[in-house]
């Protein structure tokens, strides 16, 4: 490309000028809470093009393996990178990129690269990728490696329609047996309805598995048609070492509560049945999924946001899905709070979640030592006064940690053991 | 030579990833004190004050129903804010110019600490999209979330 024109020359440089100008401006804008972060004492910088530290990536998540190493996913640019520690997040392995080929990735509280671990210490990730055509459009990807997380093998579509639409929010679960599953919000359902000329409201939960490591997956599974098409999916694993799903489910067009269903590697077991019923009459994306952990009986500890006739604010009860019952039901906090996560050690079950005041963000616990009976008085774990993600929770053996990863202060790993005080 | 061809190889290059930031100047940059200067702007006009983002199927049909009525009604005020980043501008842009709405005032959250910026709008709502403020000409408002129905903008019509 040569051009001999040189007022076509002078033209450009001028117009990169002018962009470049506002390119500046607007980068300024969009980076002006990342150029400084303090950490334990030090002070770390994130620059423009971002070091491929985890502190200064995209949504950071984390899960322990079965020796107590913390292992990490997160994004940088279009590339999904893990990395390990083993002095809980003071200090990590160098990143290794697990998509060789770059590509968009979706990156916000709700929905982000996830890592977890085969039988045989395989590293599983996954994420949902930003496929062109369509604002909601979206594939479910995943990748794993057999030598310890220093190679990856080639990235594959988890789901096998072969349709460009919106498959998202993907969750990887591996029960106790070592199977993976896999559940997320696909739109294929919506797709051949619109072809046939019918409406289709929301997305619907599909699901598959892998019994050989991620080898192979099985073809996906249908759980229920019109659920909730942007929030996060729970599962947990059930007394008989299945998965259990906790999803937003659209109810008679308009209502948006939660559907519930158990699943296994040859098929649903609990068909989809609804969970919650606080009646939350809207047409909207609450961008707020809920969160799930089996009890020591084989019941399910829930928490889930609403602003049904029922109810309104963020809300713990323990279901029974025999019976189709929740107990306990206990309102854990309204206005300024957001985006609850549950673990359980033994009889110790862990509450976090997010509150602004206005000022600053601060993640609260409650701590609950009878199956979410009665709930100790709340406690704030961990603050910031700029932005931040949703809080999750990791634990290993009977640790639980807060897993918060905020602009100022990069990636915490907070042990909750003796919570309490602020740090 | 080949140093010139290869230094225009990467100023158009910059120029393909500069159009974002050319987009954002057809938004207004919303931080913790806009709200304020948007109903400074509005002082005793009755408007409608609109959150929204680019991933909320609902805002999108929302937004039909906004197109129509700015359509009908070119005189009335509506304020879209988007709640998404700098790096969905040209995809607001081109939401809003397929709704007809390229000509209303439109905002795009410019704070990466989106708490502070929802709380600076109402520290009573959660997050869900899209929410609207109906505000009245004597500054009061009430807020609705999800997507608002033909009937209640007739009512809002009626009442300007």
């Amino acid at each position: 490309m040569v051009y001999r024109d040189n007022r076509k020359l002078l033209f450009m440089l001028m117009r990169n000028f002018v962009s470049g100008i506002l390119f500046i401006l607007a980068g300024c804008i969009h980076t002006v809470h990342d150029t400084k972060m303090h950490m334990d004492g030090e002070t770390l910088a994130c620059p423009f093009i971002p070091a491929l530290s985890v502190n200064c990536g995209r949504t950071p998540t984390t899960a322990y393996d079965k020796n107590g190493r913390l292992w990490v996913s997160y994004v940088i640019g279009e590339s999904v990178y893990v990395a390990y520690s083993d002095d809980q997040g003071k200090q990590y392995s160098e990143p290794v990129k697990v998509n060789a080929k770059p590509e968009k990735v979706y990156t916000n509280g709700e929905n982000r690269p996830k890592v977890a671990f085969g039988r045989n210490g395989e590293i599983l990730v996954s994420w949902t990728q930003e496929v062109t055509g369509g604002p909601f459009f979206g594939d479910i990807r995943f990748s794993r490696s057999t030598d310890g997380g220093k190679t990856f093998e080639p990235v594959r579509t988890v789901n096998d329609d072969g349709l460009v639409t919106s498959h998202r929010f993907e969750t990887l679960f591996v029960n106790t047996a070592g199977d993976i599953f896999m559940a997320w919000l696909d739109k294929r359902d919506m797709v051949a309805a619109q072809t046939a000329g019918r409406e289709y409201g929301g997305a619907a939960l599909y699901y598959t598995w892998s019994k050989d490591n991620g080898v192979t997956f099985a073809k996906n599974i249908k759980v229920a048609d019109y659920s909730c098409e942007c929030c996060r999916i729970a599962l947990s694993e059930t007394q008989y070492g299945d998965v259990a799903a906790f999803w937003r489910h659209i109810y008679n067009k308009t209502t948006r509560d939660h559907g519930f269903a158990e699943l296994a590697t040859d098929g649903v077991v609990t068909p989809a049945q609804r969970a919650t019923v606080d009646n939350w009459q809207i047409d909207a994306c609450p961008h707020h999924g809920p969160t799930m952990v089996t009890a020591s009986d084989g019941t399910y500890h829930l928490s889930w946001f609403t602003l049904g006739e029922a109810r309104k604010g963020i809300f713990y009860g323990r279901y029974n899905p025999e019976t189709g019952v929740i107990d306990n039901m206990h309102a854990v906090a309204a206005a300024g709070a957001g985006h609850s996560y549950l673990a359980r050690t033994g009889n110790k079950l862990y509450l976090v979640w997010k509150f602004f005041d206005g000022e600053k963000t601060t993640i609260k616990l409650s701590i609950s030592v009878d199956e979410g009976a009665s709930w100790q008085p709340e406690t704030i774990v961990a603050e910031t006064t700029d932005a931040s993600d949703h809080p999750l929770l990791i634990s290993y053996k009977d640790n639980v940690s807060l897993s918060w990863h905020t602009s100022k202060e990069g990636l915490r790993i907070i042990p909750l053991n003796q919570a309490g005080s602020v740090k | 030579m080949k140093t010139v061809t290869k230094a225009v190889a990467i100023l158009l290059a910059s120029v393909w990833l500069l159009v974002p930031a050319i987009a954002f100047a057809d938004h207004q940059a919303f931080r913790a004190d806009s709200l304020k200067q948007i109903e400074k702007k509005y002082a005793g006009k009755s408007f409608l004050l609109v959150l929204w983002e680019i991933s909320c199927f609902p805002c999108h049909e929302e937004m039909g129903l906004l197109g129509k009525l700015k359509q009908e009604h070119p005189q009335a005020n509506i304020v879209m804010i988007s709640t998404d980043d700098i790096s969905k501008t040209a995809e607001i842009t081109t939401m809003l110019e397929s709704h007809g709405l390229s000509s209303i005032d439109s905002w795009l959250f410019a704070d990466t600490n989106l708490e502070k910026l929802k709380y600076s709008i109402d520290p009573e709502w959660f997050g869900e999209l899209p929410r609207n403020y109906i505000y009245d000409v004597d500054a009061s408002r009430i807020g609705l979330s999800g997507k608002l129905t033909q009937e209640i903008l007739d009512e809002w019509l009626k009442g300007m």
